[in-house]
């Protein structure tokens, strides 16, 4: 657990920089980045496979963070705004790469998921999976299960229906689920 | 849609995780953020340069619109210098003498009475013309003016009089006589006072307007001009008696109001 006066002091150098690079100081958005750069080229990851162009996607992210930065009113943290820069970027990235597709055919959702698969992969392996995934089915599985959009929210941002968001989220899941427990059965050798 | 576990299990897992961009991810975001704050003053300097330029142009306009103004009067100034120096040159009483001539001519045409009692007025803002004139101009030249003076004066004279004298009106020849006498006594002091010049522009004024009265060919006085200007004088006198009237019953009226409880 962190110590609540190192948050306090983290809290008010991060003001102190955001106030700084709102007057293009430059060492002030360099602090910025270092600070925030890595968590959020991790976000980026999740949507974009290729790292180099993961970076790409960071780069115009927190070139929009340093040029917008007079529109963060201290309204939630300034990490969670960056963020919300970063998702809309890569979306707007992908789109314009014209990389996603999402299937049109509305299917039955149900919740009949097993909920009892243990996940002991590494991080490396989560990430195979995600991207193995079709890139519509990515996009709303992130958004839905890691960001924690609403499917409103995420028909909104990526301009489809809802149920379209929820057949995406669903297809997902079983892909997802079918994959991790090859994954388990592969790893401990049972079935 | 509830999250389900192995859900859980994998945002944990990814939100845990950092990824060190490379090191010229910064470069090329510094390079872009240098291109943009450079546009930016680009985009200000633009803007100031717009403003300056701007209130430069309304500065030189006021400077310009200024100097026109003036450049107006004195071009003014120039014209009226060019009127006066020519007949400074030639003959200085020239101008004078038309001036007068037409003030007179105008006022007599209209009322022979007028002129007589307006006369002097113009007299002596031709007067004050000429001394301003003079003043001015004369000065620094009047040696010279006043020998071209005498030259064209003497030929004048010469080349006859008598002509002149048929054409001329009694304004012009008295006007005439005064700038000779004047120039009598330029030769006599090798300078003329002002005074002496309103002196001899008093007296012909004078003259012209007796001449106006009193007609030397006929013997005859003109007695509708000499009954206005008594009328004029009457006037005033009729003016100072019913004061003077007015005057006396307001102090009666006084001393009988302080005088009641007596």
């Amino acid at each position: 657990m962190k110590h609540p006066l190192k948050v306090i002091q983290l809290y008010k150098n991060e003001a102190q920089l955001i106030k700084k690079a709102a007057r293009e100081n430059r060492e002030a958005q360099h602090m910025l980045y270092e600070l925030h750069a890595p968590k959020m080229l991790s976000v980026c990851r999740y949507y974009i496979k290729d790292v180099q162009q993961a970076e790409e996607v960071l780069l115009n992210g927190f070139f929009k963070v340093f040029t917008k930065i007079n529109h963060f009113k201290n309204q939630g943290s300034f990490e969670g705004w960056i963020r919300r820069i970063m998702i809309r970027e890569a979306i707007s990235y992908l789109r314009q790469k014209k990389q996603i597709e999402f299937v049109s055919d509305e299917v039955e959702v149900f919740d009949g998921y097993a909920n009892n698969i243990e996940t002991q992969i590494g991080v490396s392996e989560i990430q195979g999976l995600i991207d193995d995934l079709p890139e519509g089915y990515r996009m709303v599985f992130v958004m839905y299960a890691i960001e924690g959009y609403k499917h409103n929210e995420i028909a909104s941002l990526l301009k489809i229906t809802e149920g379209t968001s929820k057949s995406q989220l669903f297809k997902a899941r079983k892909l997802l689920q079918k994959q991790l427990q090859l994954l388990n059965t592969t790893s401990n050798g049972t079935n | 849609m509830a999250p389900i576990k192995f859900e859980n299990d994998i945002k944990e897992t990814l939100e845990q995780r950092e990824l060190q961009p490379s090191a010229n991810v910064w470069e090329q975001l510094e390079k872009q953020l240098d291109a943009a704050d450079n546009n930016k003053n680009n985009k200000g300097i633009w803007w100031f340069g717009i403003a300056a330029s701007f209130v430069g142009i309304l500065i030189v306009s006021s400077i310009f619109f200024n100097r026109k103004g003036k450049a107006e009067i004195e071009s003014v100034i120039v014209d009226i210098e060019a009127v006066e120096e020519p007949s400074n040159m030639d003959e200085l009483p020239s101008s004078t003498k038309g001036e007068e001539k037409v003030e007179i001519a105008s006022v007599g045409e209209k009322n022979p009475v007028e002129t007589k009692k307006k006369s002097p007025i113009k007299g002596s803002v031709l007067k004050s013309e000429l001394l301003q004139k003079q003043r001015a101009l004369v000065k620094g030249t009047v040696k010279e003016v006043v020998v071209q003076a005498e030259v064209a004066q003497e030929k004048e004279v010469k080349e006859g009089l008598e002509l002149k004298a048929e054409k001329l009106s009694y304004e012009d020849l008295k006007i005439q006589e005064v700038v000779a006498q004047a120039q009598a006594l330029k030769k006599a002091n090798s300078t003329v006072s002002d005074a002496e010049i309103n002196a001899l522009l008093d007296q012909a004024q004078k003259d012209i307007s007796l001449h106006k009265l009193y007609n030397e060919a006929t013997n005859k006085v003109d007695a509708s001009a000499l009954l206005r200007g008594v009328e004029a004088d009457l006037e005033q006198s009729f003016r100072d008696k019913a004061f003077k009237a007015i005057q006396s019953g307001f102090k009666y009226v006084k001393t009988a109001v302080a005088d009641r409880n007596n």
